[in-house]
């Protein structure tokens, strides 16, 4: 009887992990992103966005006009779980949606920050592979 | 019979009781209260700027601070489209802590200190609406306003930094502090003054990080 109960609590422990995992794995996206995610794929014509190239577009330092060197992890920080700070010292919450929920859900505030952030970065606008690439890779953190 | 057990028996004493309790009372009322009025502030009553003395400068001393009002400026709504679009970035500056002109001649500039801010032009309209309203010349029964644009003269500077009664109140503090990692530049107020994003700037509040 004793581990009967034992036996009950390990598998339900399982059964939520697996659940866990499952769903936290990756961030799902709402349909609104999800449209816009379509959009970029459409311009950009791949089947599929890579967060590898995310993961590498995010952490690569390019030379500014200005002579610095900049990143999306300047700001950011190379932990995009972690909160991050701006060149005047505001701080940025986290840009990771696990570690902030309210990342990438509103597609207008995400296209401001990709034209903005993109053009502060790389003094141009971003692809659409590039903006693909680059959420793909912030929703499998 | 111990200490505590004497104290205990000196305490009840009814006499010595009240005794007790009229000192409390009295060092509340003698202490605490003043002390209030400079600390804490948010639920007390504030005079109108017609109960002040006018032309004093700020840092003349504590003497010179004695019986002065809590100044503050009118805090910013977080939902507003200034809040939103300003304050992502960088320390949301209240309009009070420049002139008309200066926000005019800023909101004008493409070149935003190094950034391109790429505003929508209704949103644009409507931040230097704003500004303009609450301007430093629209608001001077603000202690810190009317000084701000009395130190201006012609001057119209489109950097805070830049306003020379401003310069002034923090000519003194060394140049290396604002370097730190945990202010980073003049401009990030925030970092010191602790209720700065509140609109208080009393020199009592201020607070400088390692």
């Amino acid at each position: 009887m004793k581990y009967r109960v034992h036996a009950i609590i390990v598998i339900f422990a399982a059964v939520f992990f697996v659940f866990a995992a499952l769903s936290g794995a990756a961030t799902a996206l709402n349909p609104a992103m999800r449209t816009l995610m379509d959009g970029y794929k459409k311009s950009a014509k791949v089947a599929a966005f890579s967060p590898d190239a995310g993961r590498r577009f995010f952490s690569e330092k390019r030379a500014h006009s200005s002579g610095e060197s900049r990143s999306c992890s300047t700001c950011h920080t190379e932990n995009p779980a972690a909160k991050g700070k701006t060149p005047v010292g505001k701080v940025i919450e986290p840009i990771s949606p696990a570690a902030n929920n309210k990342r990438f859900t509103d597609p207008k505030k995400v296209e401001k920050w990709f034209r903005r952030n993109c053009k502060w970065v790389l003094e141009r606008e971003c692809t659409a592979e590039e903006k693909g690439n680059y959420i793909a890779f912030m929703t499998s953190l | 019979m111990d200490a505590f057990q004497t104290e205990w028996r000196f305490l009840m004493n009814k006499k010595r009781l009240i005794y007790a309790f009229s000192m409390m009372f009295v060092l509340l009322v003698a202490v605490v209260f003043p002390l209030s009025r400079y600390v804490g502030a948010e639920g007390w009553e504030r005079e109108g700027y017609e109960g002040r003395e006018h032309g004093r400068e700020m840092g003349e001393g504590r003497e010179g601070r004695e019986g002065r009002e809590n100044e503050r400026f009118n805090p910013v709504s977080k939902d507003s489209v200034y809040s939103q679009e300003c304050g992502s970035c960088h320390f949301l500056y209240f309009p009070g802590l420049l002139p008309e002109s200066s926000w005019v001649k800023l909101m004008s500039q493409t070149d935003h200190f190094g950034e391109e801010l790429g505003l929508e032009p209704a949103l644009q309209t409507e931040i230097l609406d704003y500004l303009k309203a609450n301007s430093a010349d629209k608001n001077r029964s603000n202690e810190w306003s009317s000084k701000i644009v009395r130190s201006l003269g012609v001057l119209t500077p489109v950097r805070i930094t830049e306003v020379p009664y401003i310069t002034r109140k923090h000519g003194k503090i060394r140049r290396d502090i604002f370097e730190r990692e945990s202010v980073g530049t003049l401009s990030n107020c925030g970092a010191c003054h602790k209720t700065g994003a509140q609109g208080d700037f009393e020199e009592d509040n201020v607070k400088i990080p390692r």
